[in-house]
This record gives structure tokens, sequence and C-alpha cells, in this order.
């Protein structure tokens, strides 16, 4: 292709105009493995996520991808455990986080 | 005499400033460190409530743990392995795609964040995660969807079975690092000199042939430096398996990394043995560490210390030869 001795701008511009079936099935190929990726990332936090909107006895059902309504109960059980103190946990985290945070920054 | 004077009151003032910094590495660090090394000579345990020791026994602690290692360091090996070998392909390959210019991939903004998800997330809590996910009963997620989408007749059992169980080890350690190493590539190969891969285009060369014969030796620094950190990251594996597994390393304890062994050594309060291991762990990360830069990491021209010591010889041999005829 003799356009492409030109500087390197019009190279890529031109390039890309020009019609490449080698090229469009490496980029189809880019996009399905990076959708499979992506959707391996996410789906656990699907999973994770839809879960926590379940009750007790829809879990031991089995999966259920689709969300439900139990979540305002999950998280007032969790929140209220006596054995399980998470706020006091985050609240301590966050303590000694952010002194660090504040050390590291004024050093 | 001004000017000397005023150079010295600095450099007290230098010394204050990171006097912090090397007091609290003593306490915190080197202390512990020093201690570590030291009770690795002695039989300092416990049995029930007696405290045994510390009694000085040379060597006998590294010599029963020179027996025992191997087996967890194979583990841990082979665990590293099943995750590092997808991961740095993975991310060679994507790293490549990001930075093609000639490609131009939409969204790599939001293909990027989805990626580096997984390493925001702490291990122990993705490790808990995947145990439930992926647990033993039909009623596990993963089951379930198997069971459901017919491509297994009866559940697998995930945690009872050594290689799913390895390879769900190496599989979260993948998800979790492949995007880090994804970043950490794209930036090495975008300090590559475009102009090379113009040149290259010029001549006709492929992107296969641009990947290896421009890409990969120019990015071999980086590379290194990923799998010297992913290997001292990988024989330290511990929160994953130890979550995964509720601390025992099942099934048959084919999932015991060395660090897990040295943590059960710690709960007994067996702190000669865990010394022990602590050091014989840190000689074998630095040995690893030192065959692995000294065979990877090679001159502009391509030759390894080795090969070129074999060059030079043979050019001294050549003009001997020549001397003498």
């Amino acid at each position: 292709m003799p356009n492409e001795t030109k500087t390197s701008a019009t190279t890529t511009a031109k390039a890309s105009k020009i019609h490449d079936p080698m090229l469009t099935l490496q980029r189809a190929v880019a996009y399905i493995v990076l959708f499979v990726l992506c959707f391996i990332c996410l789906f656990f936090f699907y999973v994770l996520i839809v879960n926590a909107t379940h009750n007790n006895f829809t879990i031991q059902q089995g999966f259920d991808p689709l969300p439900r309504g139990s979540f305002g109960v999950n998280f007032f059980n969790t929140t209220h455990d006596a054995n399980v103190p998470i706020l006091t946990g985050l609240r301590n985290s966050l303590i000694v986080s952010a002194a660090c945070a504040a050390l590291c920054a004024t050093a | 005499m001004k000017t000397k004077k005023k150079g010295m009151s600095y450099a007290k003032w230098g010394y204050i400033f990171l006097a912090p910094f090397f007091i609290t590495f003593f306490i915190f660090q080197f202390w512990p460190l020093a201690t570590t090394i030291y009770y690795s000579f002695f039989e300092y345990f416990r049995s029930g409530l007696k405290i045994i020791g510390p009694n000085f026994v040379g060597l006998k602690n590294y010599a029963a743990m020179i027996r025992e290692v191997p087996k967890y360091f194979s583990n841990t090996m082979i665990m590293w392995l099943m995750g590092f070998i997808p991961q740095i392909i993975v991310s060679l390959v994507l790293a490549a795609w990001f930075t093609d210019l000639r490609l131009k991939l939409r969204f790599q903004g939001f293909f990027k964040t989805v990626i580096y998800m997984p390493n925001l997330i702490m291990a122990s809590a993705f490790a808990m995660l995947f145990f439930t996910l992926f647990s033993n009963s039909e009623t596990g997620p993963i089951n379930s969807i198997l069971l459901k989408l017919g491509i297994v007749a009866e559940p697998v059992r995930w945690l009872s079975n050594v290689w799913t169980a390895r390879g769900l080890v190496g599989l979260m350690n993948f998800l979790m690092w492949f995007g880090n190493t994804t970043i950490i590539l794209m930036a090495a190969i975008m300090g590559v000199d475009p102009g090379l891969y113009e040149a290259a285009q010029l001549d006709g060369a492929s992107s296969t042939t641009m990947f290896w014969r421009i890409t990969i030796p120019l990015i071999r620094p980086l590379l290194v430096y990923t799998l010297i950190t992913s290997l001292i990251g990988g024989l330290q594996m511990f929160d994953v398996p130890q979550v995964l597994t509720n601390g025992k390393g099942d099934p048959n304890g084919s999932t015991n990394t060395i660090i897990m062994y040295l943590n059960q050594h710690l709960y007994s309060k067996n702190y000669g043995t865990a010394g022990a291991i602590s050091v014989l762990m840190f000689l074998l990360c630095a040995v690893l560490c030192i065959i692995i830069y000294f065979t990877l990491t090679q001159e502009d021209d391509g030759l390894t210390r080795e090969q070129r010591k074999a060059e030079k010889a043979r050019i001294k041999a050549a003009k001997a030869a020549a001397r003498h005829h």
C-alpha cells in the first residue's frame, strides 16, 4: 500500500478505512475474549449481590439468578448480630487506615 | 567556614527526620527478623501448658523441615503455576490488543476497569465467596447451574477432589491478578518506541512478527519483574487456600502451602520449627529469584551472560588460532 509511506497518523487513519478482513476477524476475536473475561469477572459479583437479596430458604433451594426482596432483612440481621460486630470492625479499620493515610501524607 | 557550618546542621536534621522510620523498622521488622533466625536453632515449643526450651539444638529443626517442606513446596508451586501460566498469557494478549493502534478497540476504559475489579476485593472475602459458590452440595450456585444446563449429571465435588480444589485456588489467583498484570504490561508496551512498529509495518511485518520480535524483547525487563513478584507472591500464598479449605489444606493436604504449614506450627506455638521454615522459605525465595534474574535478563544484544561469555571465549580462541598460523 503506497499510502503507508506517510506519517503515522495518516497511516493509521488510512489503514482503518481500508477494509481488511484479517483485522476485522482479529477485532471480533478480541471483543469475544474480552466479553467472556468480563462475564467471568462480573459473574461472581453478581452471584454475591443476588444472593444477598435472597432469604435462607431460597439459597438452600439452589441458585436463582433473579434478585428477591430479602435484602433489608439480611442487612438488618448482619448489622445487628452481636457476635459479629461488623460496624465496630468497619469503624476500627477506618480509624487505623485514616491515621495511616494521614501519617503517610504528612511524612 | 560559615557555609560548612550550615551544611552540618542540615545533616543533623536529616538524621532526626529519618529516625522515626529507622526506630519503627528496628522494633517491628529487624528485631522480629533477628529473633526468628535466632530461635530457628532452638528447641522451643509448648507441650500442653508447659513451655519447653529454648534449648539450643543446632540444625535439628532444619534437618526435620528439609524432609517436610518439599511436599508443601510442590503444592505451592503447582497452584502458583495453575494461576500464573493463564495469567501471563491472557495479560500479554490483552495488553497487546489494548495498545494495538490498528485494532483500536472501543470501550477500553470499561474493560480495563472490569478486569481490574477482582483485585479490589479482599483475598479472604473472594475465597469465602468461592467457598460458597463451589460448595460440594447440589444446591451450590455453580453446581446448580451446571445441573440445570445439563453439563454434568451429578454435582461436582469441587472441594473434595485434589485437582478441582487446586484448580479453584489457581483460578482465584488468576482472576485476582490478571488485571493488574495487564496494566503493568500495557505500561511496558506503551513505553516501546512507536517508530519501531512503523518501521516494521513499512517492511511488511505482520502483527504476530511484530509482537514476537519487537514487543517481547523490549518489554523483557517488566516481564521478569512480573515473573519475580508473582513468584514471591505465589510462594507466600496463604489467604486463598487457607480460607477456601478452612485452614486444613484439604483434600488430603493437597492444597496445603508452605505458609499454611508455617501457620499451623505458629498456631501450636512451635517457634523453633516455625523459625526454621521461615528461614528455609527465605532462602528458597532468594535462590529462585536469583536464578530467574540471571537466566532472563539480557543486555541489548539479546544474549544472556553465559552466551556473552562463550562468545568472548570463542573470539579469543579464534584470535589465538590466527596468531599461530
